[in-house]
């Protein structure tokens, strides 16, 4: 499929590769991060909003 | 210990009077901006709705519509949830009172000047850019003026990290500004003119650089940021996956930047190009439904307080009309789609279900919610809110739905060729008046949609009328340790910049430019001439003129200029567009909706007198036109007190007028103009050389024509 890809999409030469795997790169760091960080803290920055707003007037 | 032991509690005060100012400024200029909507909806009906004045005629408050909902209605919105939402989740006040009131009084006084130039029909013409270099220069200065605000109340927060919502508002600040500012690149005539810096094909680049990507981080990423923190509010509960935001934001900003040339395929960009637009669009399906997913996922077992709580109800169908029109944007990237929906109804009815679902109904929840808050009541009717929201859902089916059919019918018939294998309907007046039923039916919608919103004005006035406004809110927050030492998982690099807004900014500025350099810079070093059309000369002095008539009354809003390679285009108007063809194009005028024909091939079809009598009185000539009259251009004389700085302003940015041309061109525009009323007396119409008709018909004569001096055996007649 990839092989068709390249040889029949106008423009689908290094360029488009390129940029692609540049995303596919940073994609990719940015997935590991996300599996191999903690949980704990991620429930914590998820509750931020729930925080109460302001002291009772 | 923990490092944030013994650290004392302070308190402060959250700023409302600003986030009531920008609510007040979003519900008003709802109003004013859908109001302007419905009127040019019934002038697609009738044109006599424009009452025969310059001021109101479809051209021109077609950008006034579209720059009140979204810089206006939209724009005041983001402000006012951001205002909310920063200073609580940053535990803190905004940095600046001052800083606060400029950016208020600043972007209503810029509202202000749109509201008052565009109906002038003082206008770049480039879509949501319309906004002459005087006003892009203040819009500049007042969002850097926002910035400041902000960031200066994420310095001083009492948070350590920044929830994902703010790194939204960050990269928002961010692209927004590189946006304007590469496409605000212009040179000024005088205070009310200027022309783009770029010409034909790289205008069209970067302006729908700039234009899809004002649809991604102006509509789509500080609603995103918004949604992250009132939805968790609104349901009491955390967003269903922290993970999947911090994916879908970065994957979102990185992919969206690149997908601005969808707007031009089977255009004359470069091939390679409009693959990575369609390439990109398709890829921006992952993100944009990770957001929807995560927002509707989050009300996970709270199903029960949206069948109760209609305020909720208009988060669901906000969001879920988010997941559609981001499933359709890249369905319609496709070439083969793109080939039927491009310059139709269905651009529209897409672009309303995103703007009307997404972007409105989440402004009115967030109002909903945010205002019996800073007036300590309760909303003054719950039951107007439900009936608000039924009137506005019914205002987007019965908006959308007729424009879907109308887009399809128009779509087709545009391409049908008969068994003769000619085409079926080569009258392109016939098929519009084929959906002027179904513009009928858009214009109801609209009309259940406005009357929502009045409902909703009400109620919010009464509401407010009935409670306390508490200008400045109590809340206490312990400070941060000065000294913080990140430790472990802490000090990983994802953290770190989480928790420091300028790399934070650094960051996001680098992945958007990844896309913007790759698009932008392979495109401005194509010499734009190179088609090797040598016939393609610079407009002379009363084209240039004519054609600033043409901007200035917003034809490009109706009618394209660029035939696409098809054949049931080039059947219909002639040869297909060449690159060369717009070197000299500043700024380029392809369009993105044919309401009426493309007029790239115009030139030479008609004879100058039915010019005049089709721009005097268009029924005259096509009898059923939904073109309004332009009365006005046949007794106005044509303003040539700038011509000289026009011809210089367009040397500079790069059309080769040969040296002294200004002195000559006052000359050389009257001659050219006897030349043409001298012809239109032949044809039985008497009218001086000096007023606005001619130079029109000049600029209409001399569309597409170069191209027939190049190669003499092409004939454009059909």
């Amino acid at each position: 499929m990839f092989k068709q890809f390249l040889q029949y999409v106008p423009g689908a030469d290094w360029f488009m590769v390129g940029s692609l795997a540049v995303f596919l790169i940073f994609f990719i760091a940015v997935s590991v991060y996300l599996l191999t960080a903690n949980k704990k803290g991620f429930d914590e920055m998820a509750a931020m909003p729930l925080k109460p707003d302001s002291k009772p007037q | 210990m923990n490092q944030t032991d013994n650290i004392e509690i302070q308190t402060f005060e959250y700023d409302n009077t600003i986030v009531r100012n920008f609510g007040l400024a979003t519900i008003i200029f709802g109003i004013v901006g859908m109001s302007v909507g419905l009127l040019i909806a019934i002038q697609l009906i009738s044109p006599a709705f424009n009452f025969g004045i310059p001021y109101t005629s479809f051209g021109r408050l077609r950008p006034l519509h579209t720059n009140a909902v979204i810089f206006a209605f939209v724009g005041n919105a983001i402000f006012m949830g951001i205002y909310y939402s920063l200073q609580r989740l940053c535990k803190a006040r905004m940095f600046s009172d001052a800083l606060s009131k400029v950016h208020f009084w600043g972007w209503q006084l810029i509202i202000l000047a749109a509201a008052v130039s565009l109906p002038l029909g003082i206008t770049t013409s480039k879509e949501y850019a319309e906004l002459e270099w005087p006003i892009d220069i203040a819009i500049t200065l007042i969002w850097v003026v926002f910035g400041i605000n902000m960031f200066g109340t994420i310095i001083k927060r009492r948070e350590r990290h920044l929830y994902v919502a703010i790194w939204f508002y960050i990269a928002t600040f961010v692209t927004v500004a590189v946006l304007h500012i590469v496409n605000s690149f212009e040179m000024p005539v005088d205070w009310l003119k200027s022309y783009s810096f770029y010409a034909g094909v790289q205008d069209a680049l970067v302006q729908w650089w700039y234009g899809h990507n004002a649809v991604a981080f102006f509509l789509t990423t500080p609603f995103l940021g918004l949604m992250y923190y009132f939805l968790p509010k609104m349901a009491n509960r955390p967003i269903y996956s922290y993970r999947l935001s911090i994916l879908h934001f970065w994957a979102l900003i990185f992919i969206y930047i690149w997908a601005g040339p969808h707007h031009l395929l089977y255009s004359t960009l470069p091939d390679w190009a409009q693959s990575l637009g369609v390439v990109f669009s398709i890829m921006l399906i992952a993100p944009s439904w990770g957001g929807m997913v995560n927002g509707l996922l989050t009300l996970r077992g709270a199903w029960d307080k949206v069948r109760d709580d209609d305020t909720l109800k208009f988060m669901v169908v906000g969001i879920t009309t988010y997941g559609m029109a981001t499933l359709e944007g890249p369905l319609l990237s496709l070439k083969n789609v793109n080939a039927i929906a491009h310059f139709t109804d269905w651009i529209v009815a897409h672009v309303h279900v995103g703007a009307l679902g997404w972007n409105g109904f989440l402004t009115f929840a967030f109002l909903y919610y945010m205002i019996p808050r800073i007036y300590r009541t309760e909303m003054f009717s719950k039951k107007l809110i439900g009936v608000h929201f039924w009137l506005g859902t019914l205002g987007i089916l019965f908006y959308a739905l007729p424009m879907y059919f109308s887009g399809f019918t128009q779509g087709l018939m545009w391409k049908e060729f008969g068994e003769e294998g000619v085409l079926k309907y080569p009258n392109f007046l016939e098929i519009t008046l084929q959906i002027i039923p179904l513009h009928a039916f858009r214009a109801i919608g609209g009309a259940f949609y406005l009357v929502g919103v009045i409902i909703m004005t009400y109620n919010l006035t009464k509401t407010m009328l009935a409670g306390n406004f508490l200008a400045n809110e109590k809340a206490s927050a312990p400070g941060l340790v000065a000294d913080y030492i990140p430790t472990g998982e802490e000090s990983f690099w994802h953290r770190v910049i989480e928790r420091r807004p300028f790399q934070m900014l650094l960051f996001s500025l680098v992945v958007i430019l990844i896309g913007t350099a790759a698009e932008l810079i392979p495109t401005f070093l194509i010499n734009n001439t190179e088609a090797g059309i040598e016939a393609v000369k610079p407009y002379t002095a009363l084209e240039v003129e004519g054609r600033d008539l043409y901007i200035r009354e917003g034809c490009v809003g109706c009618h394209s200029q660029l035939v696409r390679p098809f054949r049931s285009e080039t059947e219909r108007y002639g040869e297909f567009s060449k690159m060369g063809e717009f070197a000299y194009d500043h700024p380029f005028l392809w369009g993105s909706k044919r309401t009426g024909p493309d007029l790239h091939r115009i030139g030479g079809k008609y004879p100058d007198s039915w010019h005049y009598h089709h721009m005097n009185e268009p029924e005259t000539m096509s009898p059923g036109s939904i073109m309004p009259s332009y009365p006005w251009m046949i007794t106005n004389s044509v303003d040539f007190g700038s011509l000289k700085q026009k011809i210089s302003a367009l040397r500079s940015v790069g059309v080769p007028y040969a040296g002294g041309y200004e002195e000559m061109a006052l000359e050389d525009a009257m001659k050219q103009g006897i030349v043409i009323a001298a012809t239109l007396k032949t044809e039985g119409v008497n009218v001086e050389p000096d007023k606005e008709i001619v130079a029109m018909i000049a600029y209409l004569q001399r569309l597409g024509t170069d191209i027939k001096k190049q190669n003499p055996q092409l004939t454009i007649d059909n």
